[in-house]
């Protein structure tokens, strides 16, 4: 079975080489995956988890995990899902402890405590915030910042990997150790929130300019 | 009854809004696809439902992304070489301890076997003694037992209780 699949991908993805040519200690192919995937890592991180530096020893711990895993590497999924794999164990260890230690394990540009928020007080809050000017981007981005923070962790994970990595549900359910109907299910939940927090934004016409711009057809095609 | 209905309505609203996301998402089958499309075309509250999840999902643009620098990769790369370094000194420890372990079990399996051998030598000499010195009053009688050849007669003579009696006069 791995021997179908393993010239499969390898054929199919060019990380997978470089993967192959780490796990025969080529430090420059290492190199190459850090340079490529290490953004991407911090800012999934950064919206995980609160903190930079704390994102930073996350994506490091990461890169770590993939080297000492470099020799037991069998090319059974594209690169990237199996790298997001160990990010989400990662990921999930360091929420486990942060909620050990009662911390807010939500992700924070400010360095002061923050406050839990539930999807009514934010919708709420979103109301009284809707001045008659358009709001700018930081305050929209503050916004979506606190409505992501608001989802729980899995929400949240499963949401990043299909927004920014344009992850399939099935390549989530494998990063993420659920079935593809189970993710289906949580993004439906992730989505459903979101839209309930925004509303208020979205309703007020306060998205305007993405409302004007997004018509039916481009909807269907994003 | 009306619980029922709700639950049902509650789990066909959960199964469309599934169907939304998913057929934004593009994952849909190209019959759910068509149902949704269908919906979507008789049903205003559910386009803007769509709308909606559309505009909150092109929200999500607003975050920040971050940028990694060469510093970042020059650390990453620094400490993964740390860790190699360590974990070949790692090895090399474990591979001098086993080395050690097998050569002290084969010393240990070595002088096993000597005493093992010295002992089963040992053994064998020490049944060959016991069997002379069972046999020793025939070794010194047997000047007198040897001109009788026949094994049954001399048999017969310890049965009769001859030589006991003998001894007993000995004695």
């Amino acid at each position: 079975m791995q021997e179908q699949t393993v010239p499969n991908y390898e054929d199919l993805d060019p990380d997978v080489r470089l993967m192959l040519q780490v796990r025969d200690d080529n430090a420059a192919a290492f190199e190459e995956l850090v340079t490529r995937y290490q953004g991407r890592l911090l800012s999934l991180f950064r919206h995980l988890i609160r903190g930079q530096d704390h994102a930073e020893d996350l994506a490091q711990e990461v890169f770590l995990r993939i080297y000492r895993a470099r020799k037991r590497y069998v090319p059974g999924a594209k690169f990237s899902t199996w790298m997001y794999k160990i990010a989400h164990n990662v990921a999930s260890n360091a929420l486990r402890s942060a909620s050990r230690r009662r911390e807010v394990n939500i992700v924070s540009k400010s360095s002061g405590a923050l406050p839990s928020f539930s999807l009514e007080t934010l919708a709420q809050a979103a109301s009284g915030l809707m001045p008659a000017r358009q709001i700018d981007s930081a305050e929209r981005a503050e916004m979506v910042r606190l409505a992501m923070e608001s989802l729980n962790d899995r929400q949240r994970m499963a949401l990043l990997l299909s927004k920014f990595e344009g992850m399939t549900y099935a390549d989530i359910a494998e990063a993420m150790d659920l079935s593809t109907p189970a993710v289906k299910s949580l993004l439906s939940r992730a989505r459903g929130n979101l839209r309930d927090i925004l509303e208020p934004y979205i309703d007020k016409g306060t998205m305007d300019k993405d409302a004007e711009s997004s018509s039916p057809d481009q909807e269907q095609q994003d | 009854m009306n619980t029922e209905n709700n639950d049902f309505q509650d789990t066909e609203e959960l199964d469309l809004n599934e169907d939304l996301v998913a057929y934004l998402d593009g994952e849909l089958s190209r019959d759910n696809v068509a149902r949704v499309e269908d919906e979507l075309s008789q049903n205003s509250e559910y386009r803007l439902r769509l709308m909606q999840l559309q505009q909150a999902w092109d929200l999500m643009d607003e975050l920040p992304r971050v940028s990694s620098d060469e510093a970042f990769t020059k650390s990453t790369v620094e400490l993964v070489v740390v860790s190699a370094e360590s974990e070949a000194n790692v090895t090399v420890v474990r591979r001098k301890t086993w080395q050690s372990l097998f050569w002290g079990i084969g010393l240990f399996g070595a002088l096993a076997a000597a005493w093992g051998g010295f002992l089963v030598v040992g053994q064998f000499n020490d049944r060959d003694n016991q069997a002379l010195l069972k046999d020793l009053p025939l070794v010194q009688e047997i000047d007198i037992y040897d001109p009788i050849e026949n094994l049954e007669f001399l048999k017969q003579l310890d049965e009769s209780g001859v030589f006991d009696e003998e001894l007993e006069d000995d004695i």
